[in-house]
């Protein structure tokens, strides 16, 4: 397999460069930072200082007995990204984009954010640093993540609320790039997935790869072998890039990107992009849309509000095209199934998206023998998640 | 590439004169008082139109435009409809250039072949997509060129000298010059040094300039349109339609391109 991206941000024919011209010295600039900074020594120090002494890496890789048992087949551990400092993944990449947007000087920070995970880590960082921070959200979602809306103002951080569109991640996303074509000139763009144009998708995978480096050393630690199997959840796909990457040259190893089916896949309430999607322009760079046929963007639902992007990074685009990696779709039915058997086998209640994840996995465990080993990533806490699986397992739990 | 539109900006260089080129929104309020517009402006004096194809993500647009595309989306407006609108209006008798904006993901669901194909048979000019840069558009400008279309590109007060030169460099008809750092939409004056930067840019480059995003009125158009080949307005011309009566749209949009094209004299 060639390195990819090439010098053009594409990985196969997905990625790329598609910006405002008024974006595109911003590309630029941030290309050359990176390449810069990402080889600085001293870059590399501060990161690892801060990852290892104020996010809490390395996460543990928990092997999940009881889930184990009840599934009758593969041996299940779990990849902890759910302990990170502000419960998820994304601080990996905040940290990262964060030290690189200080080199270069920016003092005022952007980002968009789904279900307020990244909106959090963005704003934690922000305070860590002392930089002005605004994150864009669309309106539904800040409904849905009120509690996480909080904890960002609680940071210091101004919530915009997005009415446009769909009010969701996309609208989000595409109100944070009008803010950036505004102030472009002082202000710095922290994209939360592996999604935007290049060098986005390939900075964010870098900045995630902790999670695969890590759970490859754990594995063949703890089994003395590497797993037969990785399984995340996907939507721009962060951080299952991030697990999948450091494990792309080791052949024997599946794995699987886990989408939202939402309602079904047979209804077209679902943010399922590899199944349901073609390729397609958005937000900069090419990759699988959900789209109607004339190209205007579909509309998404998923239980969610994480996996509820019409898009996926380009990265996976190319994986399934090559058939490096297999994705496949689990519906808010069987999440929230399995968000409560973790809970109640495993003594951890995991976000709806990882969620996603575990149920896929507790599918494909069965199927495979005893002696073989799955590595789920528990992407994130589920605590942000309480209040919609009260508003829907409430009545069972009376 | 179209051969009318290069003469028609030439000349405009040539003359010192700044043209006036009002955009409108394909279906916005509705088909018909989209075409009445289009059709007043033609009369009231504009050279040439830009006739807007909504997208659901419209990244480049402010809030009126972004209203007015969903509005006109969410009232079921189609990609079809903007070379049905061309073509009434080359059934009219109108001769000016007629340039259709969307973004790319519209044209590449459409291939760009049959979108060419399509705005060729309709009586198009050409095309104008903000978030296709130059470093990836030779394959859909050859494909535009080949049915004698323009794609135009753009510059903006980000842009590297040498992007610029390389915009310069296409044989474009113009270049799109995008005057604010921002997203489309009307603003109470123009950038600061924006006539100055074009004076500069006049020039230095071979192809004309026509200047987008931000300008308001005939007032300041007048302005622009001393250092500049043309003018845009977008926003604050929806934003009037959206006040006016459907039935008054095509008498009041030539009366408003007339108060234009008299500044620009």
């Amino acid at each position: 397999m060639t390195s990819v991206p090439n010098s053009k941000g594409y990985f196969g024919a997905y990625g790329g460069q598609y910006v405002p011209e008024t974006l595109m010295v911003a590309h630029q600039q941030l290309i050359d930072a990176y390449a810069k900074f990402s080889k600085d020594p001293s870059f590399k120090k501060e990161l690892k200082y801060y990852l290892t002494n104020y996010d809490g890496r390395p996460t543990p890789l928990t092997f999940a007995a009881n889930l184990t048992k009840k599934a009758k087949g593969a041996k299940i551990y779990l990849k902890r990204e759910d302990l990170n400092h502000t419960g998820a993944h994304k601080i990996n990449n905040a940290l990262g984009q964060i030290i690189l947007a200080k080199r270069m000087g920016k003092k005022r920070i952007i980002a968009e954010t789904g279900a307020g995970q990244h909106g959090v880590a963005t704003a934690t960082v922000c305070a860590l640093f002392g930089l002005q921070c605004e994150v864009y959200m669309g309106e539904e979602d800040v409904h849905r993540q009120a509690l996480n809306v909080f904890r960002m103002k609680l940071l210091g951080a101004k919530v915009h609320s997005v009415t446009s569109g769909t009010k969701t991640l996309k609208d989000a996303t595409s109100e944070a790039l009008r803010d950036w074509v505004t102030n472009v000139k002082t202000t710095y763009y922290l994209i939360g997935s592996s999604v935007g144009g290049h060098p986005y998708p390939m900075m964010v995978r870098d900045f995630q790869k902790v999670i695969g480096e890590e759970a490859r050393r754990q594995i063949l630690k703890a089994e003395g072998r590497l797993p037969d199997a990785l399984v995340a959840c996907v939507n721009g796909g962060s951080n299952a890039i991030g697990l999948f990457y450091p494990f792309l040259k080791d052949k024997k190893v599946k794995m699987y990107g886990v989408e939202a089916a939402g309602d079904g896949l047979n209804t077209p309430r679902n943010a399922a992009t590899m199944a349901k999607g073609k390729p397609g322009i958005l937000h900069g760079s090419r990759s699988y849309l959900l789209q109607t046929p004339e190209g205007q963007i579909a509309e998404t639902h998923s239980i969610s509000a994480g996996l509820d992007y019409p898009g996926v990074g380009p990265e996976h685009s190319y994986l399934r095209d090559t058939g490096r990696a297999t994705y496949a779709s689990v519906t808010d039915n069987e999440a929230l199934e399995a968000f409560q058997t973790l809970a109640q086998t495993e003594g951890i209640l995991p976000a709806l998206e990882s969620s996603h994840a575990v149920s896929y996995a507790l599918k494909l465990a069965p199927k495979m023998g005893k002696k073989s080993i799955i590595i789920v990533n528990l992407s994130g806490r589920g605590d942000k998640d309480v209040n919609t699986a009260l508003q829907r397992l409430g009545s069972k739990y009376a | 590439m179209s051969q009318h539109l290069h003469q028609l900006m030439a000349d405009a260089r040539r003359n010192k004169k700044g043209l006036f080129l009002p955009y409108f929104c394909v279906g916005y309020p509705t088909f018909e008082a989209s075409l009445a517009a289009a059709e007043g402006a033609l009369k009231g004096g504009a050279a040439a139109l830009e006739l807007g194809v909504p997208f659901s993500d419209p990244i480049s647009d402010g809030p009126t435009l972004q209203k007015a595309t969903q509005y006109s989306l969410d009232h079921g407006t189609h990609f079809l409809d903007v070379f049905r609108l061309i073509k009434a209006l080359r059934l009219k008798g109108y001769q000016q250039p007629l340039l259709v904006m969307t973004y790319l993901n519209m044209i590449e669901q459409m291939t760009w072949e049959k979108f060419a194909y399509n705005l060729a048979v309709a009586g198009g000019d050409g095309a104008i997509v903000p978030d296709l840069p130059l470093e990836e558009s030779v394959g859909p400008k050859k494909v535009l060129n080949q049915k004698g279309l323009s794609l135009i590109p753009f510059i903006a007060p980000t842009s590297s000298p040498q992007r610029v030169k390389k915009a310069d460099a296409q044989g474009a008809p113009f270049l799109y010059y995008v005057s604010v750092t921002g997203v489309t939409g009307a603003r109470k004056s123009l950038a600061p040094g924006l006539l100055k930067t074009l004076a500069d840019l006049r020039k230095r480059l071979k192809t004309p300039i026509v200047v987008g995003f931000g300008i308001s009125n005939p007032k300041q158009a007048g302005q622009v349109g001393q250092v500049a080949d043309g003018v845009i307005i977008a926003s604050a011309l929806v934003k009037k339609i959206e006040t006016w009566k459907v039935s008054q749209i095509g008498k009041n949009v030539e009366s408003f391109c007339r108060q234009v094209v008299g500044k620009l004299k």
